[in-house]
């Protein structure tokens, strides 16, 4: 045996028993704990985006009528239920205020047969308060499906389990309470029925049935209690906002999000604006708005008529940056706003994450407060 | 250098290294696959409500039977009400594995697993309605039923079979092994539930509702404390697979004992030379620390691989029972953690290092220079009786004093080391004896040689001797266990039918119209009530010909039957009794559907159907609340066919009935009991394989020491093939020995196993008859055949040196 057979055979038996140790390793890390990937959360474009061929399509303007289209209209695979709001308390605290119904149509031929559970929708709600002077955005999603009556809109209520909008003589009582927040809140239409786009039908995209069925009341008086953790009732009251939407696949392809303003100017003019942005980031021509004025007649803003320029950006935890501050020029209403959020994490942590905040806007040139809303941002990654 | 030295020894007995690395292998391997069953059956018991409703879920029921859904509904809209996740469970089959079918709706408080809500059906079909029924489940069922995601699977369910098309659950934990979860409506439509689900799940943070508005009717507990009584439920079971893994390293030690004092004999010369070349004791001693560490490391790793390969395997074989008898589920496959694996890595070092330490004594009392050493045996019977009986008389006294479980292993721990401690003198003293016997025969000769080695050997002789003794003890438990099952139930079952609901169970107007039957005498009821806190009370209506299924172990049998049928008294069953201490004459406090009422024990019977035990009630204290009950005896008059009330029942029970002969229920529960203890088999003969490596390895390194006396014989003319039968014969003596000492051995494990571990850990007692002879006479000839099959080693080793270079080696 030479010393350097000898020690080549060393340096190999070292590597097997090394490679045997390896092994064993490998395999025990494959086995050790469980796959505990966190669910991915959903996309909301794509959500809106596609739409089995079953669903009916918003193919052109149609008249609508009410109190019954505030109540679902089955066939159509989303539609939402969109109140926001700025309000305040005795003491001029300022509170951002959401609540949202989703459905979402299930297709008829996944019915199951003999079964209490059969839903044709499957219903998300969301609740959001912003406490703008202790910085906490609280917000609660909920989903029910659309069987037991545990779910539904009618003309009359909107509601997902214990959270309900019934409808009063002069607007909606909305009451949701969540674990450790709730709202209280009488909201009255001081302003008629707005139909953006072509007389509600709001294009899209390119296809046919790229288009929702659109209506909002840009104007809401609120006034009520929220309740807030730690604290006793408050008692609140401001301005509120009321969308309405519904359709199946209304964006058009190569959409990645879109930015949407809902504006209550102190000149009382309501202005909604909002910009789909393409996958290169730049806004379709499918953009749009829509200016109410104080007595509430309404036009149409095409997408040549505004624009909308990110000014600041805020990057959440997860390294998504939002856009949360803009410069909103409308020249034919004289409008060159700059609209900054009351607080910047008012990001949507749940099944969809998005941004939906209070905002405060402002005359660029004067810098003079002359307003107050809401802004969503959607499709950010 | 001395790495090198080591290294060029290794590659020259590779066998040895190998032997060695084996038998710690061989080791670890059990303690990891027990330590990993044990946690198979903990982690996973009913923890499907966590997770599904997240850490401290909230579980409502109905106090008996499922909650109507019109129920859940109005639950679900109370103000401030959580979002009861509601929940349906269906005990399936696919392709012969037991599994749960969980029906939820996802759009509630439900734990999202990655499944879209906005799909067409959330736990089902994902936006492909042709696609059929989705069951989503882990990776690890998957694995287990052999499936892709994508695959289709048919559910063996009573109300038929069910096709489903299996998706991958991401992000679940092993509490939803072996579940599939379908969505709440395509699992009442294919399991035949509308109209009911069984439990509402809610998040921890509804405790409050539910203590303030959860109605009265309903009984609600936390994930928890469920889990908490499946731990207690399977704890007798667990307490006995830690017993019999530390059996098993035991054992597992004794090899690598064997095999490294094996090495280190093998390698005094070598020592003598690295000593007479000025190799301080230090470094030798250092030497052969690391090289038992490498060994060691390497050992426990494959052992650890092979312990969870091994847990698999068992998890396989228990799965089954476990379902059946404690209605749970164990995990999918066995689920090492991190912490675990460097626990056992680490013990198999610390194991390594501690045997070698006496090895090292050894090495380093070999003068330089000198080829050899002999080191006189000392004598073993003066230096283990004081000790043997010290540990005899500690584990007799911590049985007697303390009626724990624990106490009743570590005791029966103790004792067994104590008389293992005399076993090799023992042994060593009848082969003496038999060498005297035989004279100057080969045999003769061959066993004198052996008794010069039982220094090397006792070990291996003492390991081979306790996995006898622990195989045919717990064989001849198992099989007295098994005829004391079969002898209750035979008594028990008193009736000529037994009738049952197809699904749900039998009014009072259908009992009424079985007992109608032509051909039938009398009929008996069973009604089983389960109150809030688990227990189980039975509600019997039974004619004159039941009682005597009953078999008394307290109480007088004729005044036990009066205060019984007159509703004055209750029986409890054993285990029943043993668990809350009760006795004939105490009073109890049984919950009946009409409220608690204080009862007063009469009688205490035998019954191995359950080892949480029950109440036994005469139906007639339900009062009006009599209710549907879960099964009929049916008892023919003495001319009646029993083919005929079968026809008839046919035809009456317009296929709503199911009926079951005495036989049948008797062979199933047979079946059952088989299943239970194939587990305690497997361990048996795990125990028995590590102890037969021990063997050879002791033999292997005997065959080396005595290699002088070996190459005489040969130069003396022994043939080669003379020489490989004395070694064979050896082998068969040490066998002979260790089975003549098992015997009486496993006659003090069976009546220890039957006496003192089973009532303490399930409750019940056997009957303390005497041991069958079956196990001894299986494992007798199977021992004696393997040892002579595991003599051919060394007695090839051995017959293959050549004498001349034996002697100079020994010179």
């Amino acid at each position: 045996m030479t010393g350097t057979a000898g020690g080549r055979a060393l340096k190999r038996d070292l590597a097997v028993t090394g490679l045997v140790l390896l092994a064993c390793v490998l395999w025990l890390a494959g086995r050790i704990g469980r796959d505990d990937a966190a669910p991915a959360a959903l996309d909301s474009t794509a959500l809106l985006g596609t739409a089995p061929e079953s669903f009916r399509r918003v193919t052109g303007p149609e008249p609508l009528s009410f109190p019954r289209d505030h109540a679902a209209h089955p066939g159509f695979r989303s539609e939402w239920w969109y109140f926001t709001g700025n309000l305040f308390d005795a003491q001029g605290r300022r509170y951002g205020l959401q609540f949202t119904l989703f459905r979402f149509g299930l297709p008829e031929d996944a019915l199951p047969e003999g079964t209490d559970f059969s839903a044709d929708a499957a219903w998300m709600a969301h609740l959001a308060v912003t406490d703008v002077e202790t910085g906490r955005f609280l917000h609660r999603e909920r989903f029910a499906r659309g069987a037991l009556d545990l779910a539904g809109a009618t003309e009359q209520r909107w509601w997902l389990r214990d959270w309900s909008a019934r409808r009063t003589g002069g607007g909606w009582r909305l009451a949701a309470e969540a674990d450790t927040f709730g709202v209280d809140l009488d909201l009255r239409a001081v302003k008629p029925v707005v139909l953006p786009g072509e007389r509600g039908y709001s294009r899209k995209g390119p296809e046919p049935g790229n288009a929702s069925r659109y209506y909002q009341i840009p104007r809401l008086e609120a006034s009520g209690r929220l309740r807030l953790p730690g604290r006793e009732t408050v008692e609140v009251s401001g301005l509120a906002w009321l969308d309405r939407e519904w359709g199946s696949s209304q964006l058009g392809p190569g959409i990645a999000g879109w930015d949407w303003f809902a504006l209550q100017l102190d000149d009382g003019r309501d202005l909604m604006l909002y910009r789909l942005r393409t996958d290169d980031g730049e806004a379709s021509r499918f953009s749009s708005g829509t200016l109410t004025e104080a007595d509430g007649s309404f036009r149409t803003l095409g997408a040549q008529s505004f624009s909308l320029t990110p000014m600041r950006r805020w990057t959440d935890g997860l390294g998504v940056e939002w856009p949360v501050e803009w410069r909103v020029r409308v020249p034919e209403a004289g409008l060159d706003l700059k609209v900054r959020p009351v607080m910047d994490d008012q990001r949507w942590d749940a099944s969809v994450i998005y941004w939906e905040g209070a905002v405060d806007a402002e005359d660029t040139e004067s810098g003079r407060a002359v307003g107050r809303g809401y802004l969503e941002l959607s499709g950010y990654r | 250098m001395l790495t090198r030295f080591v290294h060029a020894f290794a590659r020259r007995q590779p066998a040895q290294f190998l032997l060695a690395v084996a038998g710690i292998a061989a080791g670890i391997a059990v303690v990891t696959g027990v330590a990993l069953l044990r946690g198979a059956l903990l982690d996973s018991l009913d923890d499907a409500a966590t997770e599904l409703a997240g850490t401290d879920a909230l579980i409502v029921r109905a106090e008996r039977g499922p909650l109507p859904v019109p129920r859940y509904a109005e639950l679900a809209r109370m103000p401030g009400a959580p979002d009861w996740v509601p929940v349906i469970r269906e005990a399936v089959r696919a392709d012969g594995v037991r599994l749960e079918a969980v029906g939820i709706d996802a759009f509630s408080a439900a734990r999202r697993f990655g499944v879209d809500p906005a799909a067409p059906s959330p736990a089902g079909r994902s936006g492909a309605p042709a696609a059929g029924t989705v069951a989503r489940t882990d990776r690890a069922t998957l694995d287990l039923l052999g499936l892709r995601p994508g695959d289709r699977l048919t559910l063996d369910h009573e109300a038929g079979p069910v096709e489903v098309v299996v998706q991958p659950l991401d992000g679940a934990g092993p509490g939803l092994d072996r579940r599939l979860v379908l969505d709440i409506a395509d699992a009442q439509a294919a399991f035949g539930r509308r109209g009911t689900v069984d439990e509402l799940l809610a998040p921890a943070s509804a405790r409050r509702w539910i203590l303030e508005h959860l109605p009265e009717d309903l009984a609600w507990r936390t994930a928890d404390e469920r889990r908490e009584s499946a731990r207690q439920l399977t704890s007798g079971m667990r307490a006995n697979l830690a017993a019999m893994s530390l059996l098993a390293l035991a054992t597992g030690l004794f090899v690598v004992y064997s095999v490294l004092n094996f090495l280190a004999v093998q390698r005094r010369p070598l020592f003598a030379t690295l000593r007479g070349l000025g190799l301080t004791p230090r470094r030798l001693a250092g030497l052969l620390l690391v090289e038992s560490l490498v060994l060691g490391l390497v050992g426990s790793a494959i052992g650890v691989v092979l312990g969870t390969a091994l847990a698999d395997l068992l998890l396989a074989l228990i799965a089954d029972p476990v379902n059946e008898i404690y209605g749970q589920l164990p995990l999918a496959r066995s689920d090492p953690s991190a912490g675990l694996v460097l626990g056992i890595v680490g013990a198999g070092l610390v194991a390594a290092m501690l045997v070698a330490v006496p090895i090292v004594r050894e090495a380093l009392d070999v003068p330089p220079g000198r080829m050899a050493h002999e080191r006189r045996p000392p004598p073993l019977a003066r230096r283990v009786v004081p000790a043997a009986s010290a540990l005899v008389a500690a584990g007799a006294a911590w049985v007697a004093l303390d009626a724990r479980l624990v106490a009743g292993l570590g005791g029966l721990f103790l004792v067994l080391a104590g008389l293992l401690l005399v076993v090799p003198a023992l042994g060593f003293g009848a082969l003496r004896i038999a060498a005297a016997g035989l004279g100057r025969s080969l045999p003769g000769h061959a066993l004198t040689l052996l008794g010069a080695g039982r220094h090397r050997l006792a070990p291996g002789l003492a390991a081979l001797t306790l996995a006898l003794a622990l195989s045919i003890g717990m064989g001849a438990m198992i099989l007295g266990f098994r005829t004391a099952v079969d002898d209750w139930v035979a008594k028990l079952l008193r009736a000529d039918l037994y009738v049952s609901a197809t699904t749900g169970s039998l009014d009072a107007e259908r009992v009424e119209r079985l007992s109608r039957l032509e051909g039938v005498a009398a009929v008996s009821t069973v009604r089983d009530l389960s109150a809030r806190d688990g227990t189980r009370v039975t509600a019997y209506r039974l004619p004159e010909a039941a009682w005597g299924g009953f078999q008394w172990i307290a109480g007088d049998p004729e005044s036990v039957r009066e205060a019984f049928l007159s509703g004055r008294a209750i029986a409890v069953s054993e285990p029943f009794a043993r668990r809350r201490g009760l006795s004939v004459g105490d009073e109890l406090s049984v919950p009946l559907p009409l409220g608690e009422r204080k009862m007063r024990v009469a009688g205490v019977f035998r019954d191995y159907s359950t080892d949480r035990g029950f109440i036994a009630v005469d139906a007639s204290l339900l009062g009006r609340a009599r209710g549907p009950v879960g099964s009929v005896g049916l008892y023919l008059a003495d001319d009646a066919s029993r083919e005929r009330v079968i026809s008839r029942l046919a035809e009456a029970g317009d296929g709503r009935l199911d009926w079951i002969t005495p036989e049948d229920i008797r062979s199933q529960s047979l079946a059952v009991f088989d299943r239970t203890f194939r587990i305690s088999w497997a361990m048996a003969v795990l125990v028995a394989c590590i102890a037969l490596v021990a063997l050879v390895s002791a033999l292997l390194a005997h065959g080396l020491e005595r290699a002088r006396e070996y190459a005489t014989l040969r130069a003396l003319g022994l043939t080669p093939r003379r020489l490989g039968a004395l070694v064979v014969v050896q082998t068969l003596g040490l066998a002979c020995a260790a089975l003549a000492l098992a015997v009486p051995l496993a006659i003090f494990v069976h009546y220890a196993l039957t006496l003192v571990i089973q009532p303490r850990a399930f409750g019940w007692s056997l009957p303390a008859t005497l041991p069958p002879a079956a196990p001894f006479l299986w494992v007798a000839p199977s021992a004696l055949a393997l040892a002579a099959l595991a003599g051919l080693a060394p007695a090839w080793r051995v017959a293959r040196r050549r004498p001349a270079e034996a002697l100079r080696g020994a010179s």
